[in-house]
């Protein structure tokens, strides 16, 4: 039995052809239903994200696995894989451990270290589990991959520091305020990237939006979908003069608030910080504002000097990361090796311990009472101490590949034991 | 048992060290290892620690605190025992560095020389005395955290302020966070020291028939109240901001670190014991 991945990501295809084979939970448990009652794979793993959808699977022939895969695909989402080569890949056995592995870690995520992706993997666990197609081996599978997941984030800070202007900005906030939902934000223009900062932040908790624009309609737009508060533009002094969270985005050709109109504001404000992010260009608010106590004031700059510096630490942790993806793969891959001495195990124990209680019943008769009860403890204890190097033996033949098959092959040659079939391998 | 005290007494600085090192470890690579290692090591220290004030309390009939090098040690201890409050209640680890910097500190000092006193004046059992020694080394305590928070506020304000992203930015809690430990450890502080110039008072009255004295130690103190008192009260009466809070505590507490390094050790007439 082989495991194998047919899948696509945001490196191989576009968000049109991802977002044409995307599965919800419901599609996910049919598909997983549907490959069940086919029996092509043994067992079955359907990951879709936004930026992935991975079928795992585990089959006798990798090939014919394959191409199931695509087919199931074709008929549950009518996109034809074979027809676009470049869209899909197949990965098998070890390498398909180690792209699991990888992708569990955020190491194969668009942005790198995101750990979303953990939660997702977990889910199509869960999903797997429940529909029943999830067995023995794909369930230790997942279960490597959220180790993965949780030691990559525990043991290395691949995760750390914001990697979006947005996200950098609640960060920036965080390092002046304890806790961002007793915070009030004032978001002046509608610009895309001032819009997306203001519904991070409310993302984050935030208590309270208030979305100040010189065309007031749209600010009321906004302020519906974000749950905040329109503003006209000429109210922005009271406005600032109690918001904690300024965020400017606004398309105009001069500043909008100068050093003087902030210097009054600051007075009515009774030295309560003012964070400021200024990320029009060009900006809103005259630069030396930055010199009043109580205003930190930053500008897109600031905030792309932030995301480039969390990004290349975030690529520092890189080998760390790897080196636990290693880890993890090589505990796998050991532990399915170790899966096919099992059975040589199981059926050499068998055999000797039906000879020794073959032996002990022909000669119960020359014993009496409690010396037949020795008898059974003296030969059981002398069987065991005969078998427990061999099973030591067998144990690390099943880890050493080719070789250990080989060995184990001749132990079943030398007991004249019964070969189990392949799923009883498994 | 005076074998076994040398033994902490050589131990506790080793300990405080590697403590130290962890934290630096913690703070300068993010290190796993001393994540997990640097908070037990810190109660295993402070649990030792407060064995080795105990035992030397019985075996030398005195509280630690008839010298200048025993009182270290109790003044490293109780900033060990207020950093570990501290830690356990915002979870935050990376300030440890700092604050276990300065117990190294006094707990070097007071290993390098402490020696059992042999003779020392009988006022070390008075009650009123040891309330008033204690209180006020609870209270250096508070001031010493509440000085050391008030500057990694005021480093990681003006990093802030000057777009300077590194790692002080990266480690330490947020503004609001620092603010508060300096302003309430701050206000513990004093208060503990109001408690224990008050009681020093009464003691001056007792021994020397008189309420005041031209002491530099008593005078140093009595500046140190005052820049306390001030900086508080105008942090909660015309809400000074965290910063300015943040420059008064660490004004205060120099004038404390001069009232115990030269005061102590040149100047004082009357504070001292053996």
């Amino acid at each position: 039995m082989d495991l194998i991945v047919v899948g696509l990501n945001h490196r191989t295809a576009s968000v049109e052809v991802r977002e044409r084979v995307a599965y919800d939970d419901r599609e996910v448990q049919g598909v997983l239903a549907r490959a069940r009652s086919d029996e092509v794979l043994s067992e079955a793993i359907l990951l879709s994200t936004c930026n992935r959808t991975e079928f795992y699977g585990l089959s006798n022939d990798n090939g014919s696995a394959e191409m199931y895969i695509r087919g199931l695909i074709a008929a549950t989402k009518q996109v034809d894989l074979t027809a676009h080569p470049g869209y899909a890949y197949t990965l098998t056995r070890l390498e398909s451990v180690r792209h699991l592995l990888r992708v569990a870690a955020g190491l194969d995520s668009l942005v790198l270290g995101e750990s979303q992706i953990l939660g997702q993997v977990r889910r199509a666990h869960e999903l797997g589990v429940e529909s029943g197609a999830c067995g023995l081996t794909l369930n230790r599978l997942l279960q490597s991959a959220i180790l993965v997941g949780r030691r990559v984030r525990n043991e290395t800070s691949i995760g750390a520091g914001a990697v979006s202007v947005a996200s950098a900005a609640a960060e920036l906030a965080g390092k002046i305020f304890r806790d961002l939902s007793a915070r009030s934000v004032l978001l002046i223009g509608v610009g895309e990237m001032g819009t997306l900062t203001a519904r991070h932040m409310v993302e984050r908790g935030v208590s309270k939006l208030t979305i100040a624009n010189r065309t007031f309609h749209k600010a009321e737009e906004l302020a519906r979908e974000l749950g905040g508060t329109a503003l006209p533009l000429d109210r922005l002094e009271s406005a600032l003069a109690v918001a904690d969270i300024a965020i400017s985005s606004t398309a105009a050709t001069t500043p909008i608030v100068s050093r003087k109109l902030m210097e009054s504001i600051v007075g009515k404000r009774g030295g309560k910080p003012l964070v400021i992010i200024d990320i029009a260009v060009p900006r809103d608010f005259e630069a030396s504002i930055g010199e009043l106590d109580g205003v930190f004031l930053h500008d897109i700059d600031d905030m792309n000097l932030l995301v480039d510096r969390n990004l290349v630490k975030r690529r520092a942790e890189i080998p760390k990361a790897e080196t636990i993806v290693e880890q993890e793969v090589e505990a796998f891959m050991a532990w399915r090796a170790s899966l096919a001495a099992a059975p040589v195990i199981k059926k050499l124990r068998e055999r000797v311990e039906e000879l020794r209680s073959h032996e002990v019943e022909r000669h119960r008769k020359r014993f009496c009472g409690n010396d037949r009860e020795q008898v059974d403890l003296l030969t059981e204890s002398l069987v065991n101490k005969i078998l427990h190097p061999v099973m030591t033996r067998v144990r690390e033949w099943g880890e050493e590949g080719h070789l250990g098959a080989l060995r184990i092959d001749a132990l079943y040659e030398a007991f004249d034991l019964e070969r189990p079939d392949r799923d009883d391998e498994e | 048992m005076v074998g076994f005290l040398n033994a902490l007494n050589i131990l506790l600085p080793t300990l405080y060290a590697l403590l130290w090192a962890d934290y630096a470890l913690l703070f300068f690579r993010n290190d796993p290892f001393a994540e997990r290692t640097a908070p037990l090591l810190l109660r295993i220290t402070v649990s030792f620690h407060a064995l080795f004030l105990g035992l030397w309390t019985v075996t030398y009939h005195h509280f630690p605190i008839a010298s200048v090098f025993e009182a270290n040690s109790v003044l490293a201890f109780s900033v060990a025992t207020l950093y570990l409050l501290i830690e356990t209640r915002i979870g935050v680890r990376t300030t440890g560095f700092f604050i276990i910097g300065i117990v190294v500190a006094f707990q070097l000092v007071s290993s390098a020389a402490v020696e059992p006193p042999s003779t020392f004046s009988g006022l070390l059992w008075e009650p009123a005395f040891m309330v008033h020694v204690f209180t006020a080394l609870l209270g250096y305590s508070g001031l010493a955290v509440s000085a050391v928070y008030g500057l990694l506020y005021l480093m990681l304000f003006y990093d802030i302020k000057k777009h300077r992203f590194g790692l002080i930015y990266k480690q330490l809690p947020s503004l609001e966070i620092m603010a508060s430990f300096t302003y309430r450890s701050a206000s513990l502080g004093l208060a503990f020291l109001t408690v224990a110039m008050v009681g020093g008072f009464a003691l001056l009255m007792r021994v020397y028939g008189t309420y005041w004295s031209w002491d530099p130690k008593l005078m140093t103190t009595c500046i140190a109240w005052l820049i306390y008192s001030l900086g508080l009260g105008a942090s909660r009466i015309w809400g000074w901001s965290p910063k300015r809070v943040a420059f008064t505590s660490i004004a205060g507490f120099t004038v404390i670190l001069f009232s115990l390094v030269i005061v102590n050790l040149v100047l004082t007439r009357f504070h001292v014991f053996v």
